[in-house]
């Protein structure tokens, strides 16, 4: 039984155009030229209970658009669409208990007071009884270190401070679906990561169904196995990061840290160069011959070490928003 | 020459960018019309009393008086006002000044032509209806082209006090939170002193003396006094002296306060 | 209800708090206060140099009625304007997203969520102003003109919360609302005076249009004992449909803001 359901949802709505300059503006004080945006197209996906997934896609591509759908913030045109057996454009009261909406660029706490009184008002909002709010509290406090920060206005936080307390804010009524957009937008790394590792616990801890979209693959990968990718309002992908990889990129890169140096010649033998410099090298090689051809290079070159990875999943993205099919497998 | 084609130029780009904004919310501008209501609201009243009067008038002021002067005041209102304080707040309070200092080019530009690209779009809209209601209740003016060019020369200085006042109020907030609320204590007394509401020669005599040398008068009443004939040439040479002066005075002291302002403001780095 | 009221209480504490944030708001408050009183009272005062009455009504009871004016202003931004700078924030900052994904009603929580309690000065002032006008009076109001009073006083603030509301409603619509407060000063500025002096047109706007005769006006006359039951009646009448007005339009605007917005 899936938690979300999204059967074929479109989404349009109506932009006003400006034209530039001076004659722009006053044509368009008279006589608006309105243009209807295809923000979703035909999207079909559905996401099980305890299932976290990574909603992929450049700016504009309606990711958002569809997050707006599913908390109910916005009437699909077309489609239909379910969460947790209710349609969230009603907006019904049962159903915004169980939800939550995090908008990394969008602020939610009381900016001149400590986010403790933020929590209180939601407290209150949300009907939490005393103990189960001091329990969440205690929790949320143990993952993400609140305490000190819990005494500071909000004005005086750090971004990824305030970021924490946004989380905790969000989640203290232990909502079942999580609907994250841009989590970690604009935080450093460390920060990024406690964010993350937060999140996963929370899935862990309460059996949580988590969508998130974000611009920092590191999110995408620690944090989920599944992915949707969509560009222009249109599914491109659903299903498993490593299978995709493994489709998009039907090979592997060996990192090569060489003994002595070696001239492309020499290494084109193995596999096609990507990289060469002093005594560092990458060759690409096909995906099933990788720990075959890692030990020919073990044999016939002096090396002090051989890795295999997968190429960089941001490159494997971007070939699919260039444009290349996915169900063809589309690598060179 | 260069220079003042390179002014010229540099204020045309400016205009036409805050032409763009102020145009887009036009909603806004019907709001900002719909505000000059209240001093017709005080005209009915006045018109009322006066009429109990013997004679007819109050203080040299008969029914067609307040009809002419308070038509006056909406359209001399919307040419003198300058409402650019939001702005200067906005700017200050949330750090956006310091992307602007970076130009080659003082805000204190991009604040003028603010306070003046919405002025034309604004007279379009009010300056037909108002002109319907003077010729068909008969509002008298000196139209002379002597007196439409003391008349100009008055709403100049006039935006003149209007600008520096609030750019010197403006400056406050480089260094209290609070400006804001200076700048209301600005609003209320101008409202009242500066003929808005209340004719000044409806004052007690006492208190029009005072308002001679005040600020107020000269960012509304003076040019509807102008416009209405009502002073002679003593007067006129008074008010421009005296107008004229507020203009100066301004204009040193803001240009002071924004480089004090400005040089704490990157001290702290805000 | 009960619920309700302990989200209120929730909302107007966090209000209060940060209210204390900006302590020297307090002093400057006050001064703007009496600079606002003196600034109403001069108004009416400045006729009263040419006239003996305005429409029937001497200097004294024409202080009620600017009385009235100046405390249901200072409630206005004590209780109103707060929150109607706040919705226009969260539609321009897309931050009403969040009002709108919470179980609670999204109008009460948008418009009574923040208090300035500073402007609690206004109030007070214009309470001793009204008070002060009373006991210049011949006699006191009776018991039933004082009940009655108080319920009109109810009305006027149902009747200025929706005219508000319908107002700011607008801001879905036209995002870039910032002087939207100019607008309702518009319709209250006319509250200042008594409504019979205005001429018949003018005094049946006021009174039917944009009902802010109903706000001074009315609850003054009541204490004057000028006023028939009538009236009074009507006034709750009025109250009730304006804020069942206001309520469907706050949710066509929300629903207008689901189905447009991207």
């Amino acid at each position: 039984m899936s938690k979300i359901t999204v059967d074929n949802l479109s989404k349009q709505y109506k932009v006003h155009f400006k034209e530039p300059g001076f004659k722009g503006s006053i044509k368009s004080f008279f006589q608006r030229r309105v243009e209807t945006v295809n923000a979703v197209h035909n999207l079909s996906f559905s996401i099980g209970k305890g299932e976290m997934v990574g909603f992929l896609g450049p700016n504009g591509a309606g990711k958002t658009t569809t997050l707006k759908v599913l908390s109910g913030l916005l009437y699909p045109t077309a489609g239909r669409v379910e969460v947790l057996g209710f349609t969230p454009h009603k907006r019904q009261e049962a159903y915004l208990r169980q939800m939550t909406l995090v908008m990394g660029n969008k602020n939610q706490l009381i900016w001149d007071l400590p986010a403790s009184e933020t929590f209180l008002v939601n407290k209150a909002i949300y009907d939490i009884p005393n103990t189960r709010y001091k329990q969440t509290l205690a929790e949320f406090n143990e993952m993400l270190n609140l305490e000190p920060l819990l005494k500071k206005q909000v004005r005086k936080l750090s971004l990824g401070e305030r970021m924490k307390c946004e989380l905790a804010a969000a989640l203290l009524h232990r909502p079942q679906v999580l609907f994250l957009d841009e989590p970690t937008l604009g935080l450093d790394v460390t920060m990024q990561a406690a964010i993350r590792e937060f999140i996963t616990t929370y899935n862990k801890q309460y059996g949580a169904t988590i969508l998130l979209t974000s611009h920092y693959m590191a999110d995408v990968t620690a944090l989920t196995r599944r992915i949707i990718v969509i560009d222009k309002g249109q599914l491109l992908y659903d299903g498993d990061l490593q299978t995709l990889v493994e489709k998009m990129a039907p090979f592997k890169i060996l990192s090569l840290s060489l003994r002595e140096g070696k001239s492309a010649d020499q290494l084109g033998a193995f596999g096609q160069i990507e990289t060469l410099s002093g005594l560092k090298a990458k060759i690409r090689v096909p995906r099933g011959r990788a720990t075959a051809v890692a030990a020919d290079i073990l044999t016939a070159v002096k090396v002090d070490d051989v890795l295999i990875e997968d190429p960089p999943v941001e490159d494997i993205i971007r070939q699919i928003f260039s444009g290349e099919d996915i169900q063809n497998g589309g690598a060179a | 020459m260069s220079r003042i084609t390179h002014w010229l130029r540099v204020y045309g780009a400016l205009f036409r960018a805050s032409f763009g904004v102020s145009v887009t919310y036009r909603a806004q501008l019907v709001i900002w019309v719909l505000s000059g209501i209240l001093p017709l609201i005080m005209m009915t009243v006045w018109i009322t009393v006066a009429q109990d009067q013997p004679g007819g008038q109050i203080n040299g002021f008969d029914q067609t008086a307040f009809i002419s002067y308070y038509l006056a005041v909406t359209i001399v209102r919307r040419l003198t006002g300058v409402w650019i304080i939001w702005d200067i707040d906005e700017d200050i309070r949330q750090g956006t000044l310091s992307a602007k200092l970076l130009r080659p080019l003082h805000p204190t530009h991009n604040y003028l032509t603010m306070a003046v690209t919405d002025k034309p779009v604004e007279l379009l809209f009010i300056l037909p209806p108002v002109a319907l209601a003077a010729w068909l209740t008969g509002a008298q003016y000196n139209f002379s082209p002597q007196n439409m060019l003391l008349f100009g020369v008055a709403i100049i200085g006039a935006v003149g006090i209007e600008f520096g006042v609030t750019m010197a109020i403006g400056a406050l907030a480089f260094w209290i939170t609070q400006m804001m609320s200076v700048m209301e204590v600005w609003f209320f007394s101008r409202a009242f002193f500066s003929g808005w509401i209340i004719p000044i020669a409806m004052f007690p005599d006492f208190l029009q003396d005072i308002l001679l040398f005040l600020p107020y008068r000269y960012v509304l009443s003076f040019p509807i006094e102008l416009l209405l004939g009502r002073l002679n040439s003593a007067d006129i040479g008074l008010g421009f002296v005296v107008q004229w002066g507020w203009v100066a005075f301004l204009f040193l002291l803001f240009p002071k306060l924004w480089r004090r302002g400005v040089s704490k403001y990157s001290a702290v780095g805000a | 209800m009960k619920r309700y009221l302990l989200i209120l209480f929730t909302f107007y504490k966090a209000a209060v708090l940060t209210n204390l944030e900006y302590r020297a708001n307090f002093l400057i408050g006050a001064v703007l206060s009496v600079v606002n009183a003196a600034w109403q009272i001069g108004g009416i005062w400045v006729f009263f140099l040419h006239t003996e009455t305005l429409g029937t009504w001497s200097f004294f009871e024409a202080l009620l009625v600017v009385g009235l004016f100046i405390t249901f202003v200072g409630v206005t931004e004590m209780i109103l304007y707060p929150n109607v700078r706040e919705i226009v924030r969260h539609i321009r900052l897309g931050t009403m997203d969040f009002i709108l994904t919470k179980p609670l009603d999204s109008q009460f929580h948008a418009s009574l969520s923040k208090i300035e309690i500073w402007k609690g000065m206004d109030v007070l002032i214009g309470c001793g102003v009204v008070l002060f006008a009373l006991l210049k009076q011949p006699e006191f109001p009776g018991l039933s003109s004082t009940v009655l009073f108080i319920l009109l006083c109810l009305c006027a603030l149902i009747i200025l919360y929706s005219l508000t509301m319908l107002l700011i409603t607008s801001a879905f619509w036209f995002v870039q609302l910032d002087n939207v407060m100019e607008l309702l000063f518009v319709f209250f500025d006319a509250g200042r005076f008594p409504v019979t002096i205005f001429p018949p047109w003018l005094r049946i706007l006021l009174t039917f249009v944009v009902p802010i005769a109903f706000v001074t006006t009315i609850p003054a006359a009541v204490l004057l004992n000028r006023l028939n039951l009538e009236f009074a009646l009507f006034a709750a009448l009025l109250a009730a449909g304006l804020l069942l007005i206001s309520i469907f339009f706050w949710r066509f605007a929300v629903r207008h803001y689901a189905s447009a917005s991207s």
